[in-house]
């Protein structure tokens, strides 16, 4: 009873960060605050906020377990702590758009400090198809960063035939660059909504980190392509970036993803790296 | 034989070509000259800025029509800036007028529309017979292919249309651009005009509001005060200046403000004034283009550069086309006898089938007497095959050969007995219809002057 309670708030937890984090993705994306959804995001994270501060009280003054005892419970708390602060400052300026990686985040450490050192029962408990859908996502999100990369670059080419006035009326004819440039965030866009459900999901799978190795490496740079990615939809609203920036990011993201590709095939193929 | 009588931008300057420019009624009056003309058979006359040309088709004496056409054109003792082209290199001068390669601008299309119109005006006044129509036909298949061949008629071969043009790489279309146009100028209001018919919405900012007014009117935009110059520069999408202000209006800082409020969103600088109105250094700024008047220059210089290059393919169509027409040609000069055949032939069947359908085959209805005749027509058809083809061949090769045939054909179905005897309709249409060549009717429009 005492532990359905503390799985219930746990459970709970999650959908309220999921709905913040879909919520704020949608602010992002559609730029409109006033959707049912985007308004949804806000409330929807001092709930997750809520949750997960009674989830760590609950395990801590009814199960006994200290905070800070182990480094999972304490990213827990870590997260409990950033999101409490971003709901603060929030409130008074226009870093509300930042929901859209805070929100993911807190569900990503809270669903970690959870499985990292998870018995193998609590495991196996996972459904067998999350596992896919984390695989599928990621590499969704992965297709999508490379189609931006390949956008980005006929911005560059573009730009760089504009500035230098090299550019010529005859022969191959690129898009125009306000096209490019929209087809570089849409893709960004597109890429990060699946990238963040892989993150989400493969926090389940955070026990396998601890192995070290090949699976650590692939899980940090997945984290840095969630970021960077996050990174530049969120930075380039707030800061009003130019394409430029965008197409080069979009070029990192698509480095990175095909490296966590390349780092997959390897580990499922051991031989093959040699 | 076609013979080319003309002037152009290559043999005559403007102050001479200008005298010989003729209007439409002048066109119709030499047309009917020429026509009247015992050494010209068929006339077609163009009139362009750039060139004067009289096309005919001639008998043999060439010098007597040329002598003709000068004194209908009159332009005796001025021959100098003529040009006289006849045979194969009146065919190739008329195939690169039509595909634009003898154009002052290579590549311009409205040299086609005039040929076209010049074509159609001979017609309807009755100047066109069998040789143009097929000449002419054939220089506007020449200028089909080049255009779909070739990209020499691609790219922007002036200021404002090479500003459009750019200014569409960066925005792809204009529909809710806003341009603002700083001062005047024909050239500025031009690009305005341009833009703003492509759907870009329009403001026009000067020191004197009524002036921007008056041209902002013009144009259908908004007249705007120059104090309003930094809210335009965060506005605007496309830049064009182009004020008499001895010195800079739009400095660097002055920009990297505007920027700031622009959240990275493009901007196209058209500079058009001289002096300058626009800092140069503007150009390193992140989403910023900044073009000339000298930057817009050089674009159009490589274009025109790049149809050069392109004319080369030009060229090689022409030369495949001047060939072909060529083989067409004497392919055609064994016409007469290919028709004397089917005829003859023909002739000789249909007499016999009259006469045993008159006969013992007289109780046949007519739907087996349809039959019986289908039947007799395709062994006709089937039998004149060889021979025909034989004849055709030899006359591609241009050999002895061609001599002998025609001979031994006539003698073995004795065909100048009986080629006035028996020559029909149907037995000329039955050659066009096995004709592997153009043999479109001489009134009828060609299908490239539809199109």
């Amino acid at each position: 009873m005492v532990h359905d309670f503390a799985t219930l708030l746990f459970a709970l937890g999650i959908v309220s960060y999921a709905l913040a984090a879909l919520g704020y993705y949608v602010a992002l994306s559609q730029r409109e605050a006033n959707l049912p959804l985007s308004r949804a995001a806000q409330p929807a994270l001092v709930a997750a906020c809520v949750l997960h501060a009674a989830h760590i009280a609950w395990l801590s003054l009814v199960l006994r377990r200290c905070p800070v005892a182990t480094v999972e419970f304490a990213l827990s708390l870590v997260a409990l702590v950033m999101v409490g602060g971003f709901l603060a400052l929030a409130r008074r300026s226009p870093l509300g758009v930042l929901g859209v990686i805070v929100a993911p985040l807190g569900l990503v450490l809270l669903v970690a400090a959870e499985f990292i050192h998870a018995p193998a029962e609590a495991v196996s408990r996972v459904p067998a198809g999350l596992l896919a859908l984390h695989v599928t996502v990621n590499l969704l999100g992965v297709g999508a960063f490379l189609l931006a990369a390949i956008a980005g670059l006929g911005y560059l080419v573009q730009v760089r035939r504009l500035k230098t006035k090299r550019t010529r009326l005859l022969g191959v004819r690129l898009p125009g660059l306000n096209t490019l440039e929209s087809a570089v965030h849409r893709l960004l866009l597109a890429g990060f909504a699946p990238l963040t459900v892989g993150v989400m999901t493969g926090a389940v799978f955070a026990h396998r980190v601890t192995s070290g190795g090949p699976e650590l490496l692939r899980a940090a740079l997945s984290y840095s392509l969630w970021l960077v990615a996050g990174g530049l939809v969120v930075l380039g609203r707030l800061l009003g970036w130019s394409g430029r920036r965008y197409a080069a990011g979009a070029l990192v993201c698509a480095l990175l993803g095909l490296a966590i590709v390349l780092l997959y095939g390897l580990s499922s193929h051991p031989g093959a790296g040699g | 034989m076609i013979l080319v009588v003309g002037m152009s931008h290559r043999t005559a300057p403007l102050a001479v070509r200008e005298r010989f420019a003729l209007t439409e009624e002048a066109r119709c009056l030499l047309l009917s000259e020429l026509q009247a003309s015992d050494c010209i058979e068929e006339v077609l006359v163009v009139s362009t800025c750039n060139r004067v040309e009289v096309i005919t088709a001639v008998g043999a004496d060439l010098e007597s029509a040329t002598g003709d056409i000068f004194a209908a054109l009159g332009a005796s003792g001025m021959e100098q800036h003529f040009y006289v082209h006849s045979e194969q290199d009146a065919l190739r001068h008329l195939f690169r007028v039509a595909a634009s390669l003898d154009s002052l601008v290579v590549g311009e299309a409205q040299i086609l529309g005039q040929l076209k119109a010049g074509f159609e005006q001979a017609r309807t006044v009755g100047t066109i017979g069998p040789a143009l129509h097929r000449a002419v036909s054939r220089a506007f298949r020449v200028a089909k292919r080049v255009r779909t061949e070739t990209t020499l008629g691609a790219g922007q071969v002036s200021v404002p249309s090479v500003a459009l043009e750019l200014a569409s790489q960066i925005f792809g279309e204009f529909k809710g651009c806003a341009v603002v146009l700083v001062g005047s100028g024909d050239m500025a209001e031009t690009i305005a005009r341009l833009l703003h018919q492509s759907g870009a919405k329009l403001s026009v900012l000067g020191r004197n509001l009524q002036r921007a007014r008056e041209v902002a009117q013009r144009a259908d935009g908004e007249g705007r005060s120059f104090a309003e110059l930094d809210a335009a520069l965060v506005d605007a999408d496309i830049l064009i200046t182009s004020t008499s202000a001895p010195h800079f209006v739009i400095e660097r800082e002055r920009m990297k403000r505007a920027l700031r409020a622009r959240r990275g969103r493009s901007l196209f600088i058209i500079d058009v004034a001289v002096p300058r109105d626009v800092e140069p250094s503007i150009n390193e700024l992140d989403s910023v283009y900044l073009y000339n008047v000298d930057d817009l220059s050089s674009v159009v210089s490589r274009s025109l550069a790049d149809r050069q290059r392109e004319a080369s393919g030009a060229e090689r169509v022409v030369a495949e086309e001047l060939l072909a027409f060529g083989r067409w040609a004497e392919a055609q000069s064994v016409t007469p006898v290919v028709r004397a055949l089917h005829s003859r032939v023909e002739g000789v069947l249909v007499a016999e089938l009259e006469r045993t359908l008159r006969g013992r085959l007289r109780h046949l209805g007519e739907s087996d007497r349809a039959a019986l005749q289908k039947m007799m027509e395709a062994a006709a058809n089937k039998l004149l095959h060889a021979p025909t083809a034989a004849l055709r061949r030899a006359a591609l090769e241009r050999g002895d050969e061609l001599d002998t045939l025609t001979q031994w054909t006539g003698e073995l179905y004795s065909l100048d007995e009986s080629a006035d005897a028996v020559e029909s309709a149907d037995a000329v249409d039955a050659v066009d219809a096995a004709d592997a060549v153009d043999s479109a009717p001489t009134t009828a429009l060609p299908e490239d002057l539809k199109s």
